[in-house]
């Protein structure tokens, strides 16, 4: 059972210009699925994050997360986009957006395991090129669901 | 080389865990071992024992934050690297270190 992956999440074909249009929508789109309780909060986590140090992780993609009060539940949100944005530092290009955003505390394990197993994916090479060659948001919540299922 | 690596990241949940996967894949390509010790938002995953510690030849810190149970690693030889940097490129930092440790 897992609540963190869903068809909902995944966006394909999104046509972002900048980081800032991508955040802005992420933060919206968890509040309107009811993971945040406010999309301008969850907007300046996400942010005060990536001033800590880049979320930017090579290979074209970019996995800006936030521990927030804003936010209820953990969530994650697929991003595909068309082209590459520059995303936090002029050297990086990022097309490919895996957001998650976590509770300021939390304690169920079941979501934090999904998470890091989804995480540990995000670091294998196959995984990235499986993910890069899918381009439905159906493929994509196939590739993951799995994940989640272990 | 017998590689160890602790990877903490604040959130404790992205980096730390794509680390891992990056190191371990990175190692197991250039032929080495590796334990990578996971802290984070689980707690601490696959701890490395003092004597894993003891028979390591070098511990790998990708961190941004402090690291638990650090006495294990007082006589290990160390190395540490921003987290986001062993994302991106754990392969080039294990050729780094193969090269400072006079190993290939």
């Amino acid at each position: 059972m897992n609540k963190i992956i869903t068809k909902e999440t995944i966006y394909v074909n999104t046509n972002f210009k900048n980081q800032n249009e991508i955040m802005e929508f992420l933060a919206l789109e968890l509040e309107k699925n009811n993971k945040s309780n406010s999309s301008e909060k969850t907007v300046k986590d996400f942010f005060k994050r990536e001033e800590e140090f880049s979320t930017y992780v090579g290979n074209e993609i970019a996995i800006p997360h936030c521990k927030s009060e804003s936010i209820i539940e953990p969530a994650l949100l697929i991003v595909k986009n068309l082209e590459t944005i520059t995303w936090t530092n002029n050297d990086e290009y990022a097309k490919n957006f895996f957001a998650i955003a976590m509770p300021d505390k939390y304690h169920n394990n079941t979501h934090l395991i999904i998470l890091s197993r989804l995480a540990s994916q995000l670091g294998k090479s196959d995984f990235i090129n499986q993910f890069n060659s899918l381009n439905t948001e159906h493929e994509i919540y196939e590739l993951f669901k799995e994940i989640g299922d272990e | 080389m017998k590689l160890l690596a602790i990877c903490a990241c604040p959130t404790g949940v992205a980096h730390t865990y794509m680390a891992k996967s990056a190191l371990e894949e990175a190692a197991s390509k250039l032929g080495h071992t590796i334990k990578v010790e996971a802290q984070g938002a689980l707690g601490i995953e696959n701890e490395i024992t003092f004597e894993e510690a003891a028979a390591a030849d070098i511990l790998i810190l990708a961190t941004e934050v402090g690291i638990s149970k650090a006495e294990r690693f007082e006589n290990v030889k160390k190395v540490e690297l921003p987290i986001q940097m062993v994302v991106k490129n754990a392969e080039a930092i294990i050729k780094k270190i193969e090269e400072q440790l006079g190993v290939k």
